[in-house]
Formats: structure tokens, sequence, C-alpha cells
């Protein structure tokens, strides 16, 4: 093997290494990324290195996320797993002219009205983080753990539908995660197919 | 800004103006008649009841007046009705009843694998004792979206059919109300969640009664779409490299247009391309796994669909089959 070829092949192989990374991928680290919240802040995934991450995908008017924000569910969970050190970011992917698409100002009234308690809102109206991830549908729900490593990714329960009567009978996939990875065990169930309405993502 | 549709609020896209009492169709008491309403005229229950009386005064036998739909939906850009296939129904021998969805146009509702997002519509039951209803069987979906989120459904129109077995002791001469809860997602760029109380009257009768009806043409049109089993002389195989599966089809003669749909959410990437080969005496599949794989695939289970939907107008160009195959690991670039 001449050493252009063997130099070559090494290249390949540190490429496709560094491509794997970006993805989303289980078990692998969390692809990292900087975004802007609903108040201004610029927040990085690197800024809670240490701490559990929750990324909830979010689309107030679909009717999936409505069955959790209504029934008080989504905002349960924010403030239960927030109390225990574990960062909320709930993301927008919505682009503009599209379901779920909001300015700042917008989203923080809507949470305070809905009583929410994220750590932040990320706005991502050109779908990048959301492309990042491959979030497909709101509500789409991951969990990255202190080391940065993706942990969960998938519904946020495990019974798809619109209907808020589901939610006490379901289990949840996002509390099971983080009891378990806090407890020191492997995440039992670390992948679902998650539910919901398509993410409205720019130029399709 | 764009569309919002508030949800919580019943928006009706077609208002059909209704006089109280007054059927809104002249019902016909012949046989083999099932009312058929694929042309989604919208009835009230009020003149459901009168179309009802009108009937039973009108047939001097039950087995005349066959099943009849008087009770249908029209909803949030949806007309469905619950249909029969036959004016009536064999005690110990099966009905088929069909959910017979019109959309409007842009909107669509999900096969029973939606894809990456969406619901596939769901029945419950409401049947006299005895009667036992079997799982829906799917026609072929087709491929929605585009871009990152891809999922697998119908737009237009599509006939959901429903197998319902009739008890050996029903009764001849009985006419026995066959109802369900239909609960369904209907989307286009937004969803819509819906539901519709249905229900037909199905005539029980001591012979079989066979009668071209529109409803059998109906019944015709959607069972084409049906997945059947691979002929015996086909060979199916598939295969892992890589990040992919191949998955080949020997039909004995060389294949322009195929399409698979898993059955099961896990194993491939919907949004990726399916790149089709064309091969002398068949296809060749290649389907891009799933990242999110955490066990491996052991048999590729789901619809393949042959010929080009777009191709004859109405789709009657393709066929579809359901295949089961089993994936060896492939020694090179296994994942």
């Amino acid at each position: 093997m001449n050493r252009r070829y063997s130099i070559a092949l090494l290249a390949l192989i540190l490429v496709g290494t560094v491509a794997e990374v970006w993805a989303a991928s289980l078990g692998q680290p969390a692809p990292s990324f900087t975004a802007t919240d609903t108040n201004g802040k610029v927040r990085k995934l690197s800024d809670f290195n240490g701490k559990f991450v929750v990324l909830e995908w979010t689309n107030r008017d679909c009717p999936y996320t409505r069955k959790h924000y209504q029934s008080g569910n989504m905002e349960r969970l924010q403030h239960q797993w927030t109390a225990r050190g574990v960062v909320w970011l709930t993301v927008q992917s919505s682009a503009p002219g599209e379901q779920g698409y909001v300015i700042g100002g917008e989203e923080n009234a809507y949470l305070a009205d809905m009583k929410a308690a994220p750590t932040a809102v990320l706005l991502d109206p050109t779908g990048q983080l959301g492309h990042l991830y491959d979030a497909k549908t709101t509500p789409h729900m991951f969990v990255i753990n202190p080391k940065g490593v993706l942990i969960y990714d998938g519904a946020i329960d495990d019974r798809p539908t619109t209907d808020a009567s589901d939610i006490p009978k379901a289990k949840n996939y996002v509390a099971q995660a983080l009891e378990e990875a806090m407890a020191g065990k492997p995440v039992s169930v670390p992948t679902s197919r998650p539910y919901g309405c398509s993410v409205k993502y720019a130029g399709k | 800004m764009g569309l919002v549709e508030r949800w919580g609020r019943r928006k009706v896209v077609k208002d059909r103006p209704l006089l109280l009492g007054v059927p809104a169709r002249t019902p016909k008491p012949q046989a083999g008649h099932h009312g058929l309403n694929s042309m989604g005229k919208n009835r009230s229950r009020g003149a459901n009841a009168a179309c009802l009386a009108f009937l039973i005064l009108a047939c001097s036998a039950p087995a005349l007046c066959a099943a009849t739909s008087p009770v249908d939906a029209h909803s949030q850009h949806t007309e469905l009705d619950l249909v029969a296939e036959e004016a009536a129904a064999v005690p110990g021998e099966t009905a088929w009843l069909g959910l017979h969805f019109v959309l409007d146009p842009g909107w669509h509702i999900y096969w029973q694998n939606p894809g990456d997002s969406g619901e596939p519509p769901r029945v419950q039951w409401h049947l006299p004792a005895g009667f036992r209803p079997g799982e829906i069987e799917w026609p072929a979906p087709e491929r929605l979206g585009s871009g990152a989120v891809i999922d697998f459904g119908y737009s237009g129109e599509v006939l959901l059919v429903i197998p319902v077995a009739i008890p050996a002791n029903a009764a001849p001469g009985a006419s026995e109300n066959l109802a369900a809860t239909a609960k369904w997602l209907v989307c286009r760029e937004i969803c819509i969640p819906d539901q519709a109380q249905l229900s037909l009257k199905m005539a029980i009768v001591a012979h079989p009664m066979h009668a071209a009806t529109a409803g059998e043409a109906l019944f015709a049109q959607f069972r084409k779409l049906i997945p059947r089993a691979v002929p015996s002389n086909w060979s199916v195989k598939a295969i892992a490299r890589g990040n992919d599966f191949i998955l080949s089809v020997e039909t004995g003669q060389p294949e322009d247009h195929a399409a698979f749909y898993p059955f099961l959410p896990d194993p491939i990437e919907n949004s990726a391309t399916q790149t089709v080969t064309r091969l002398s005496k068949g296809v060749q599949l290649q389907l891009h796994k799933s990242d999110q794989q955490t066990t491996p695939v052991v048999t590729l289970k789901g619809v393949l669909v042959l010929g080009d939907p777009r191709g004859s107008g109405n789709s009657s160009g393709i066929a579809a089959y359901q295949i089961a195959v089993p994936v060896p690991l492939h020694p090179v670039g296994a994942r």
C-alpha cells in the first residue's frame, strides 16, 4: 500500500468519524449547538456540562403538544425535574408562517400563562437545531447525561394519542430515563417512536 | 402569519343546509341497496330517523330493505361513511364493512404505521352479541410529506376494509345495528384529531344475496390495493450492507417503480430516499437503516408496492405485496 493511499484512507476514516459525531446518536456525545433563547440570551449545550439536559420540541397549537400542556403534564415535568437540577430546554423549530412559530415575547407570555418552567426556550426558526437532532415531531424528547451523552431519543410517553385521559396511565419515558440514569442504572428504554405533529421546518 | 387553526373550535368547511326532519336524500328501498353515501351527503340525526322510519314503513320484508348507512360523518376536512359490501349477511358468514374516507384536497390520514409523525385511524365497535369484528385491512399507503419528516397514509379517498363475523345463530329476517366510534387524525400543514359515531343496519338473510351495487365497485377498487402474498415463483431477499438494507425482488420481469413501507417504526429511515434499481428480472431497493435502531433487524416486514402510483392516474397501476424477509448480517461493513 503506497503512502498516498494510506494517507487518503486515514483522512477518509477521520472524516467519517467526525461526520458521525454531528448526527444525534444514542450512546454518542450529543451534538453541540448554540441557540438564542426567548430572552435574547445565547445558550450553548456546553454551558450545561455536568448536568442532565432535556430537549423538548414544541408547537403549542399541535393537538399532541396541547394534550401535555393543557393537562399540566409538561409543566409538572418541567417543575419536578428542574428542581432536581435538570436543565430543561424547550425548542421551537417552526418556520415563520408555520404553525407554532413564535417570537420571544409571545412565547414568554405563553409560558407564564401555562405556568411552564423550562430553564429556557430556544428559538430555532431556521430549523438548524431541529435538523441537527433530527427532531421529527412535537413533542419529541431527548435526554443528555452530565457527560454529554445522548441517553434518550423519542416519545414523551407510551400513549401516542391526543387524549389527555391517557396521561395518568402512560409510562413517561423521559422521567424513567432520568430516574434510571440518576440512580446509575442503564436506561431501559433508550428510544421509542416519537409521536406528535410533524415539526414545521422551513423550506419543506 | 400563516393559517393557524384553533383546535377546539370545529371549523366546518362545507356547510350544507338541512331541513330538520326532511331526509337529505330520497331513500330508495330496493334489493341490494345499502345506502352508500360516497358522495358525502350530509345528514342530521333528525333527518336520518325520518329516513329510517320511511324505509321501515315502505319495506314489506327486511331483506329488501338491506343495509343502510343512516349515520355518516361530515367532519373537519373529512367525509366518513360506514359502508357494507353486500346488502345483507348470512349467519355464520363474514360481512365486509368499510370505513370510507373522502378527504379535502391536500389533507391526509395515516396508515397502520404512520411514519415519522401522525396517528392511524382507530375503530371501536359497538356490535350486537356474537358479532366479531376483525382487523382493518389496510390498502397500500402513499408516501406523504417531504424533507426530514416523512409519513405514510392516504389522500383523496380510501376505504379501510374490515371483516365482521356474523354469528351462526343470527336470526334471518332480523335487521341488526352495527355501530362504531371512529377516531382519526387528519392533517395538512396542521393536524386535527376528530371522531365520529357511525352505524349501519345489516339485514340478516337465510341465503346469500348477490346484487351488483355501487358499494361493490368501491370495495373492488380498494381491495386491489390491499397487500397480497408474494407469488410463489418470486424470490425476495434482503441483506444488510453498511448503513443500508438491500431488498432484491425477482418477479420475472423488469420493474421500474417500487417502494417499501415497513410495518414497524424502527428499521429504516423513513425520510431517506429509497433508491430503486431495475433488474432484468425484477427490482432492487436500497433502504437506509434507521440511526435509532438499537437491536439488529432480523426480519424486514412490510408492504412492497410495485408500479407507478402516478402512472395510471388513479393508482390502479400498482400492486401491493406483504413482505417478511429475514436479514442475515453481511460480514463486510456490518453496523
